[in-house]
C-alpha cells in the first residue's frame, strides 16, 4: 500500500455540512484562530517571515488565504521571497514584483491588475517575483507595489506578503 | 530574518508581522535575535507554532 501526504488543497476540501466534531482537525482548528486574532487587531497588511528557511512560510500564507477565503475575504499575496519563489512557482504567477512601478501613472492604481495572477484559491490574487541574490531595497524601483500597498489594500480585505528569513 | 534582511526591509510597509516557526526545529541564539527584533517593532507581532 502506497501511503502520500494529503496536499494543502485537500485539508480544506471537506464537507462543511459534516459533524465538525469528527472531522475537524487541529490544523485548521489553529488557523481559524490565527485568523480570527489577525481579523481582530485591525491590521490588514501583514508580513510573514521566519528567522530561517524552510519554517514553513508559503504553507502557512497559503493555507491563511484558504481560510481567509472561507471567510469570503478578498486577499492578495505578494511573494517577496526573492531567495525562494515558492509562492510565485506553486500559482505560475507573473514575476512583476520587480518590475513594476507606479511611475508615470500617479492616479492608475488600477494598473495593478495587470501584474497580478489569478490563483486556485477562490478571491485570492497573487503577485509574484524572481529569485536572485538581492533585497527589496536594491531591486524595486521608486514607487514600487510595496511603497503603494496603502493604495492597493482599497481594492482587497488583506495583503499578505512573504519575506525571505 | 537571522540570513537575510530582506523582511527587516519589508516591515516598513506593513501593518503588521507574523513570525512563523516550525516546531520541529529549537530555538537557538540567532533565533533570539530575530524575535527580539520582532518583540522591539512598533507593529504587533504574533507567532503561530507549527
Amino acid at each position: 500500500m502506497i501511503c502520500r501526504k494529503k496536499t494543502l488543497k485537500e485539508y480544506f476540501d471537506f464537507d462543511s455540512k459534516s459533524d465538525r466534531e469528527y472531522t475537524s482537525n487541529t490544523f485548521i482548528e489553529n488557523l481559524r484562530k490565527l485568523r480570527y486574532e489577525i481579523e481582530c487587531s485591525g491590521k490588514r497588511i501583514i508580513l510573514l517571515t521566519s528567522p530561517k528557511a524552510q519554517e514553513g512560510k508559503s504553507i502557512i500564507l497559503e493555507s491563511l488565504a484558504y481560510t481567509f477565503s472561507m471567510s469570503k475575504k478578498k486577499v492578495l499575496l505578494v511573494d517577496a521571497n526573492f531567495s525562494n519563489n515558492t509562492l510565485t512557482r506553486e500559482f505560475a504567477a507573473k514575476p512583476t514584483l520587480e518590475s513594476f512601478s507606479m511611475n508615470g501613472h500617479e492616479n492608475g492604481i488600477e494598473k495593478i491588475w495587470g501584474i497580478t495572477t489569478l490563483t486556485s484559491i477562490t478571491n485570492t490574487d497573487i503577485i509574484g517575483c524572481d529569485e536572485g541574490n538581492y533585497t527589496p531595497s536594491e531591486i524595486l524601483p521608486k514607487n514600487n507595489v510595496l511603497a503603494n500597498l496603502d493604495k492597493v489594500i482599497s481594492h482587497y480585505d488583506f495583503i499578505l506578503l512573504e519575506g525571505a528569513a | 530574518m537571522n540570513t537575510h534582511a530582506d523582511s527587516k526591509e519589508i516591515s516598513d510597509y506593513v501593518d503588521g508581522i507574523v513570525g512563523v516557526f516550525s516546531a520541529k526545529n529549537g530555538i537557538g541564539e540567532m533565533d533570539k535575535e530575530a524575535i527580539h527584533f520582532l518583540e522591539s517593532m512598533t507593529v504587533n507581532s504574533s507567532a503561530l507554532f507549527k
